[in-house]
């Protein structure tokens, strides 16, 4: 479990959250949705040990700033908004996910590399292995790196707005894997900025504004809430299949 | 490693051995196919080739190696630090902290000319760690590595302005090291900078696999395991320990660290793991090639190395330049 007390942080004299505590359920999807600036990329910062703060962020009831890189990067792993575009291959980079498990010289032992073809397998890119990142398009690259992460084999998952850049298939393709990795037992935990997107497919949900936490908890709880109308100022349908649609 | 790979290796070693032994061959003086052999077996006879061979032109040989995989190798890391196709190890000062130290060691009377290696190589290092100091008060991103570097090394090159402009006569023994030349090298100045590059070199190929990471960018190598602040110093130390190494044996060669990284990364790919170790034979070879024909085809006389590396290397560049310029269009 995941426990974020007290956390606040800033950049520079400004102050861009204030007071945040919340619970990450064990083996659930969480969404942190709010307003452009609200603080949501910047708590998932924190999370990732990436943004100075003030307050504790525990993990298993340990403190994650006592706990070592490595081990750190064995128990969450983080995926940026921009992602890069290297000169590897899709093979190459996921790969890279098994970094934590491996000696100085980063030689990949056969587990490894069983880990690393599972990975890329559970994405659906496995035809895409040998061609560079910069060969593929931008919801591939984002796959191919949601597939580096599923290599890291971290319980918790930590993503930026993993489907900014994509389009619907595409972002269905990757919220669900997320959703399958979620069922097989990790911690799903991630900024998104579609409303209809997150409610969907979190099980909970954050709501920041103006870097402060205006709710947390179930999404059926922020639905009857009315908070997500009044903080984001949209209004929300439900559909005929049960869906929720915010304009 | 695949067996293409493992053949484009097997060229460049081979390739390095054989310009190895047309630099022993060639020099002012003439030594015919036959007798370089038996020189370079120490037959009797042959004491006077012998000695030509070996105090003349291996210390020369070993120079232009030295030379090619210090600032060739530095050229990767530096790269891989700021993320630029464009860096090399001028970027990081060794050039300007060089340069100004030598010329300020030039312009003070009672400092023997026997010394410049030494200055030459703290005045690179200081330089290092000054340009690692303001990018480090201003977080050690990829950015402030490249200004902090850009800024600096223009004030040590107007502080060289200075200093020529004062006293004009130093301009002579500043341009003699500022052109970058293998003549002269004795086998005696060649042991500190051999042992710092070969350092330098397997603690390179000792963390090729995190280098690698650096190109991930901070958030996913962090969210990886890696140090990137600390890998990023690191990487300047081990740059300007090697490129600070071969400048001292050679002078301000430019273009084998921007050049070598370029043509070693076509050969075989990205991966630092097999990019450290082909980009050392690539500049070791383009060195040797680039002075070898200096001394061939000027013979009697020599075309320094570093006027035969600009010559190849500018032009180099400018396609580097235009190439990614197409691209980013």
């Amino acid at each position: 479990m995941l426990k974020i007390e007290k956390l606040s942080a800033s950049y520079g004299k400004k102050q861009v959250l204030f007071d945040i505590s919340a619970v990450i359920e064990r083996g659930k999807f969480t969404a942190i949705i709010g307003r452009n600036g609200s603080g949501k990329s910047t708590l998932l910062s924190c999370i990732a040990s990436l943004h100075s703060y003030s307050g504790k962020i525990t993990l298993g009831g340990r403190d994650i700033s006592s706990i070592s890189r490595r081990e750190r990067a064995k128990a969450l792993s983080f995926l940026p908004q921009n992602l890069p575009i290297t000169p590897f291959t899709v093979a190459e980079t996921v790969a890279f996910g098994r970094e934590p498990y491996t000696d100085l010289t980063g030689k990949l032992s056969d587990l490894d590399k069983k880990a690393v073809c599972r990975a890329i397998e559970q994405c659906g890119i496995a035809h895409l292995s040998d061609k560079r990142l910069g060969e593929i398009s931008g919801g591939e690259r984002q796959m191919a790196y949601l597939a580096m992460m599923m290599a890291q084999n971290a319980a918790i998952l930590l993503l930026d707005e993993p489907t900014t850049y994509m389009d619907a298939p595409n972002a269905r393709e990757l919220l669900s894997a997320l959703t399958l990795a979620r069922d097989g037992g990790k911690t799903v935990l991630a900024v998104m900025h579609d409303l209809t997107q997150a409610i969907k497919y979190a099980d909970n949900v954050i709501l920041l504004d103006s870097g402060r936490p205006v709710f947390s908890g179930s999404r059926d709880a922020i639905l009857q809430s009315g908070e997500i109308e009044r903080v984001m100022g949209v209004e929300s349908h439900r559909l005929a299949d049960g869906q929720y649609v915010f304009l | 490693m695949n067996i293409k790979k493992l053949t484009i290796f097997a060229i460049l070693g081979i390739a390095l051995l054989g310009l190895c032994l047309l630099s022993m061959r060639y020099g002012s003086v003439f030594i015919d196919t036959g007798d370089f052999f038996s020189a370079l077996l120490r037959k009797e006879g042959y004491e006077t080739r012998s000695i030509i061979i070996y105090s003349l032109r291996l210390p020369r040989v070993i120079g232009g190696i030295l030379a090619g995989v210090g600032l060739g190798v530095s050229g990767v890391l530096l790269q891989s630090v700021t993320g630029n196709k464009m860096a090399s190890p001028g970027l990081i000062g060794v050039n300007s902290g060089a340069g100004f130290a030598v010329i300020l060691a030039l312009s003070l009377p009672a400092i023997p000319i026997a010394a410049i290696p030494f200055i030459s190589f703290t005045g690179a290092s200081l330089a290092t760690l000054a340009i690692i100091a303001i990018a480090g008060r201003m977080g050690m991103t990829k950015n402030t590595v490249v200004l902090s570097g850009i800024a600096f090394s223009a004030i040590l090159s107007a502080g060289i302005s200075l200093l020529s402009l004062l006293d004009s006569d130093v301009l002579v023994g500043y341009n003699a090291f500022a052109v970058g030349s293998l003549a002269g090298i004795e086998a005696k100045s060649l042991t500190m900078p051999a042992v710092l590059i070969v350092s330098a070199l397997l603690c390179a190929l000792f963390a090729a696999q995190r280098i690698n990471l650096l190109s991930l960018g901070a958030p996913i190598a962090s969210s990886l395991g890696l140090n990137v602040r600390g890998m990023r110093i690191f990487c300047m130390l081990l740059a300007s320990a090697l490129a600070g190494a071969a400048v001292s044996v050679v002078g301000l060669l430019g273009f084998v660290g921007l050049m070598s990284p370029h043509i070693a990364r076509a050969l075989v790919g990205p991966d630092a793991r097999k990019l450290i170790p082909c980009t050392a034979l690539v500049g070791a070879d383009l060195v040797l090639a680039a002075d070898l024909i200096g001394r061939v085809v000027f013979a009697p006389g020599e075309m320094p190395v570093g006027v035969l590396m600009a010559l190849l290397g500018a032009p180099f560049f400018l396609a580097i330049l235009l190439k990614g310029g197409r691209r980013d269009a």
